[in-house]
């Protein structure tokens, strides 16, 4: 089942460039069509709260790096949860670490999933395509 | 014949020839060399070094000549030494001196004499350097020059022989001196020993006649006791039961119950204590307490109880020297009169000692809270580094890994095949960094984080790994034999499987070569704990490397024979050691390999 909501983004918050150029091409390699919006660091990610809050599109799904500068991961994810207009927007979390504490935290924080990035290329590139594929074509996002 | 007067530092010169030591010694060489020379250059049959000694002269050294000495009285030498230079004697048969001479006269018929005197330092002449012939003759300058510089080259040599000898004798003297020196340091270490021995054994002695001291205070109150029974018996006890008291091996007083005045103190009391007839007997016992408020509780115990036992307090001597005692006392009849009878111990040593094992334990604790928060702070360090290595070491792989990947695919045409083999292995390094990082992740996560310990049901724990590597299995043709019906351990589930999958993996991995290859997993449960074998016919190893394969990054295959990151068998070691668990192997090379693992039921 498609959904109208092909247009809506994906925000992708990663703050380390080579990550984030890979990311885009992995989806690029993988012909996926989602729109990609980026934000280069937490406080990028949660100055988009007034954003939505005005009205502007909410993305399908956030996928949230955890180290991040400024403002990290975990911190994103509560702020994101406190606001009524992301309490309830899908966030994986897309991360280097698969230590216990921050799957924990995160899933205590309500991320919707936990993905560790792996470091092959081929597992990267099927990474996004099923991220892409569940989160913006199978999965029924909140409005 | 006219003989030599003696010389007016006759004593003084005597004494300076016995320093050099030199007298009735063996030829040596560089003294002949002398007499040589001068024999050759004075063209002189005979040549001697002549050394006069209170009744003799002695040679030396001799060239032409015999004799090893001749009488002082007849020696051409012995005038010689009067003369600061040459004496030369042309005839002696024309010299009043020595016409008569007997060495003149007969053997070895003097006629010429040249003697140089070989005068020491000080200024004594010791003898002469001469030479004798037996025609008449005169001496040329030259001659006399030469003579003259080879007796002092004489006189040389026997201040050099006087010092070597000087230098021996303070050599051995040093070696004597260090030998005594070894010696006494050996003595000393000895008694420092026995020194030690001793006192282990006055400490064990000390104890002992603590033990015995209470022996015999009972035995002693069981006579007391026992003398109560009837009056004849009294009197045929007292003087027994006194004498014993007096004799006793500890230090007993008995003072007043009515009073709590001293009345008595035997002899190791009066010893040990200063309690006597002048001191002590007829004072108020409260005195000999530090704190007389305790002899008060004493009392006030021992009409409770009817005796004390092993009461430690603070006490003082007849003159005033405080001390630990140790008590026991009882109430008896003494010369008709209820008495307390105390036996009283000086422990102030165990005492002494005890604080010092108590400080040491205090230092102890310290130390041990010390080493306990610095290694909390290195264990935090470490998860912090671990953390970081998990975030920051992975991302620059990914990124490697990555662009390789894309040069592959969107630049395949522009490069040859060898610059598509790096990029391949550069890929291949990648991946190779990376197990190492996750292994070296899970090894530092196994050394810290906290394990629960629940029952782990083997066969399915087995199943569920077998089939994660069913693949390989089937691909390689393995033949897979499980036998662990119902068995089932106390363990961390999580280690549990680390554990039983890195020995798959290793068996999987070093059975390639096999024909075919094997693998059986089977538990045998003993009374506490049961005991797995994992069995391969792989290429096993030499049972001398045993220890070192579990050691991290430990490694006996070159890793493109058999590629790992030398992780494997050290997490499994560190896993079965954080679980309560053992783990060994038997093997020989060649002939596959055994891993027991040994776990709490």
């Amino acid at each position: 089942m498609i959904h109208e909501s092909t247009m809506r983004p994906i925000l992708l918050v990663e703050d380390n460039p080579v990550d984030l150029d890979l990311t885009l091409r992995a989806f690029k390699q993988r012909n996926l069509s989602t729109p990609i919006q980026i934000a280069r660091d937490g406080q990028e990610a949660l100055d988009w709260i007034p954003r939505w809050e005005a009205g502007e599109t909410m993305p399908l799904v956030i996928l949230l790096d955890l180290k991040l500068p400024r403002v990290d991961g975990l911190e994103v994810l509560r702020q994101l949860r406190e606001h009524p207009v992301s309490r309830a927007l899908p966030v994986v979390v897309l991360t280097s670490s698969d230590e216990d504490r921050d799957v924990k935290e995160a899933y205590r924080l309500r991320a919707n999933s936990y993905i560790v990035k792996p470091v092959n290329f081929e597992k990267f590139m099927d990474v996004a395509t099923q991220i892409d594929l569940y989160w913006c074509l199978i999965n029924h996002p909140p409005q | 014949m006219i003989a030599a007067k003696l010389p007016s530092d006759e004593t003084e010169r005597l004494a300076a020839l016995r320093l050099y030591d030199v007298l009735d010694t063996p030829a040596e060489e560089p003294f002949d060399d002398l007499t040589e020379l001068a024999a050759r250059i004075c063209e002189a049959p005979i040549a001697l070094i002549s050394l006069i000694d209170k009744d003799r002269q002695w040679f030396k050294s001799k060239v032409g000549l015999d004799a090893a000495e001749t009488a002082r009285d007849i020696a051409f030498c012995a005038h010689a030494i009067h003369h600061p230079d040459l004496l030369i004697v042309e005839d002696a048969a024309l010299d009043a001196r020595f016409s008569d001479n007997p060495l003149v006269t007969a053997e070895p018929h003097i006629r010429f004499y040249a003697g140089a005197p070989l005068v020491t330092p000080e200024g004594h002449a010791l003898g002469t350097l001469c030479v004798i012939d037996r025609e008449p003759r005169s001496m040329s300058p030259d001659h006399q020059r030469a003579l003259r510089v080879l007796s002092r080259h004489v006189m040389t040599q026997l201040e050099l022989r006087r010092r070597n000898k000087e230098a021996a004798e303070l050599r051995d003297e040093r070696i004597r001196l260090i030998a005594q020196l070894e010696e006494e340091q050996k003595t000393l270490e000895r008694r420092i020993a026995e020194r030690t021995a001793e006192l282990t054994r006055i400490e064990r002695k000390n104890d002992q006649q603590l033990a015995l001291a209470e022996q015999s205070r009972r035995a002693l109150l069981s006579l007391l006791e026992d003398q109560k029974l009837t009056e004849a018996a009294l009197r045929l006890s007292e003087s027994r039961y006194r004498s014993l008291l007096e004799m006793a091996p500890f230090p007993a007083v008995l003072s007043s119950l009515r009073n709590g005045t001293l009345l008595y103190g035997n002899r190791r009391a009066e010893t040990q204590y200063g309690i006597n007839r002048e001191q002590g007997i007829g004072q108020p016992a409260d005195r000999f307490y530090q704190d007389p408020e305790q002899r008060d509780r004493f009392a006030a115990l021992l009409q409770k109880e009817g005796r004390v036992d092993d009461l430690e307090v603070r006490m003082l001597t007849a003159d005033g020297r405080p001390f630990w005692a140790l008590v026991s006392a009882s109430v008896v009849d003494f010369d008709n009169e209820p008495a307390i009878f105390s036996a009283i111990n000086d422990i102030t040593e165990r005492k002494r000692m005890e604080d010092e094992v108590r400080q040491l334990n205090v230092e102890l604790e310290e130390r041990v809270r010390q080493r306990t928060a610095e290694l909390a702070t290195a264990n935090k360090e470490l998860e912090t580094f671990t953390y970081s290595v998990s975030h920051d070491l992975k991302a620059p792989l990914r990124g490697i890994d990555g662009y390789s990947r894309l040069l592959l695919d969107q630049h395949h045409d522009q490069l040859n095949e060898e610059g598509r083999l790096f990029l391949n292995n550069v890929r291949q390094s990648v991946d190779k960094m990376s197990k190492l990082i996750e292994d070296l992740l899970t090894y530092s996560r196994m050394e810290r984080r906290s394990l629960q310990n629940q029952g782990v049901d083997l066969e399915r724990l087995v199943a569920t790994i077998l089939d994660e590597r069913k693949a390989d299995i089937e691909a390689m043709g393995m033949t897979v034999a499980v036998s662990l019906l119902g068995l089932s351990v106390r363990a961390d589930a999580e280690g549990m499987a680390i554990v039983m999958r890195n020995l798959v993996d290793n068996a999987i991995k070093f059975t390639r070569d096999s024909r075919p290859p094997t693998l059986s997993i089977r538990g045998t449960a003993a009374e506490k704990s049961v005991i797995l074998e994992v069995t391969d016919n792989g290429i096993g190893f030499d049972m001398q490397f045993h220890d070192r394969i579990f050691d991290i990054f430990q490694r006996l295959q070159r890793s493109e024979d058999y590629p790992g990151t030398g992780v494997g068998l050290a997490i499994v070691h560190k896993a079965m050691q954080r679980m309560g668990g053992r783990i060994w192997a038997t093997s020989s090379p060649g002939q596959g390999a055994t891993f027991y693992l040994e776990l709490p039921r």
